[in-house]
């Protein structure tokens, strides 16, 4: 996949691939760990039920916890991504001065974000897409919740309980 | 024009640049001279905007914003490239910053050195570097070209080359500040030596006023210097007295 583009949003000379690299594995970490969430939940789910031999039977009146405690930590990945991203930044400040004294030449360009866009524009998307991708993922663990657990069994106003996480 | 007026700068409550005041029209090579930590770095540094200070400085009656800056280039023993990129690359950005970049002259001066045009520049010799550096200085297509020790590190050979080319490919209309200790080689070919001392301009002269005078550019800077040419062999008395 062509990705040139990116390189004008790294320092000049700086390689945006090994950070790409970075990121998308801090995804898949951060994603996998995020499974975390099925364990929980399917033990919720488990608890609901008595179990006999070949049979499960609903226990009447039970409640499952609400999908933020079942949540729980499921999404730190993404954010522990997000701030390594945090780190780019400084890192790419501190490229400028690295072997040389390119901040000279980015301080005296007529484009005064030139220097702040290098530094900042990748890891802001990287930030970004950690955002995003927590979403999809919560969105997506809140679809499994909502229709895998029995209707009776739900405590009231999870979409409500949704927005305050 | 370049004019500075009542500038003063200080670290930490030391005073680098005091109540400097300096004009230096188009067209002119002016040598800055000044012994390590005169000022001479703090003055080129304020004028192209890194360091805050007091006073004023403009380019052509403005001052110095993103509008006009284009117009200064600069050029530093320190090396102000990136080390990690070729000297390709740096064209292709100079060319998208500094709309007057001169490919031309670039070419020109990168096969005239011989330098090689698509390794990272972290794999050039110092010599190498420092060529590179007062290059993108010179193409840059500026009409202030500031340059603070730049061949620091490079041969005589290599200097006396850089010499001529400076005065070969500069336009009429591009003026230069050369901040160097190398005051015998460069007393050639600048037009006017600026001195400075403790942060204070101290001489300003031009070179047919120091050939009117039967002055030799570095007599006029011993001279301003109160330099005592006897204070060495002085100390290498006292030095070989008390050995005895």
């Amino acid at each position: 996949m062509k990705m040139d583009f990116l390189k004008k949003l790294v320092p000049p000379g700086m390689e945006y691939k090994p950070e790409l690299r970075f990121y998308i594995t801090g995804l898949i970490c951060a994603g996998l760990y995020s499974l975390s969430f099925f364990v929980r939940y399917f033990d919720a789910r488990y608890a609901l039920y008595e179990h006999y031999d070949y049979k499960s039977v609903l226990i009447e009146g039970v409640k499952i916890a609400d999908f933020g405690g079942i949540l729980g930590y499921a999404l730190v990945g993404f954010a522990l991504l997000a701030v390594c991203m945090l780190g780019f930044i400084v890192y790419h400040y501190l490229y400028y001065r690295q072997g040389s004294k390119s901040i000279y030449l980015m301080k005296r360009l007529p484009s005064k974000l030139e220097l702040h866009k290098r530094a900042i524009a990748l890891p802001m998307l990287a930030i970004l897409g950690c955002l995003v991708a927590a979403l999809i993922v919560m969105l997506l663990y809140f679809a499994v919740y909502m229709l895998a657990t029995p209707k009776q069994c739900l405590l009231p106003n999870q979409w409500q309980k949704l927005w305050r996480l | 024009m370049l004019e500075i007026k009542n500038l003063s700068k200080s670290y930490t409550g030391k005073r680098a640049l005091n109540d400097v005041s300096l004009t230096i029209p188009r067209g002119e090579i002016v040598g800055l001279f000044g012994e390590n930590g005169a000022g001479k770095t703090t003055l080129m540094k304020c004028i192209l905007g890194f360091h805050g200070y007091s006073g004023d400085i403009t380019l052509d009656g403005a001052p110095i914003t993103t509008k006009n800056i284009a117009k200064i280039s600069f050029a530093t023993s320190e090396h102000s490239f990136f080390p990690n990129l070729s000297p390709q690359g740096h064209k292709e950005f100079y060319e998208e910053h500094f709309p007057d970049f001169s490919e031309k002259r670039f070419n020109g001066l990168m096969d005239f050195f011989e330098l090689p045009k698509h390794r990272a520049l972290k794999n050039f010799s110092t010599g190498q570097k420092n060529q590179f550096e007062v290059i993108l200085a010179l193409c840059q297509g500026a009409d202030y070209i500031l340059m603070d020790e730049p061949f620091a590190g490079n041969d005589v050979f290599n200097r006396e080359d850089f010499y001529k080319v400076l005065l070969g490919i500069l336009e009429p209309n591009e003026t230069v500040l050369l901040s160097t200790h190398l005051i015998e080689e460069v007393s050639e070919f600048i037009g006017r030596a600026v001195l400075i001392r403790k942060g204070k301009i101290v001489g300003d002269v031009t070179t047919m006023e120091l050939e009117e005078e039967g002055k030799t550019l570095m007599n006029y800077i011993k001279e301003t210097y109160n330099y005592r040419a006897d204070r060495v062999s002085k100390a290498l008395d006292e030095i070989s007295g008390e050995a005895k």
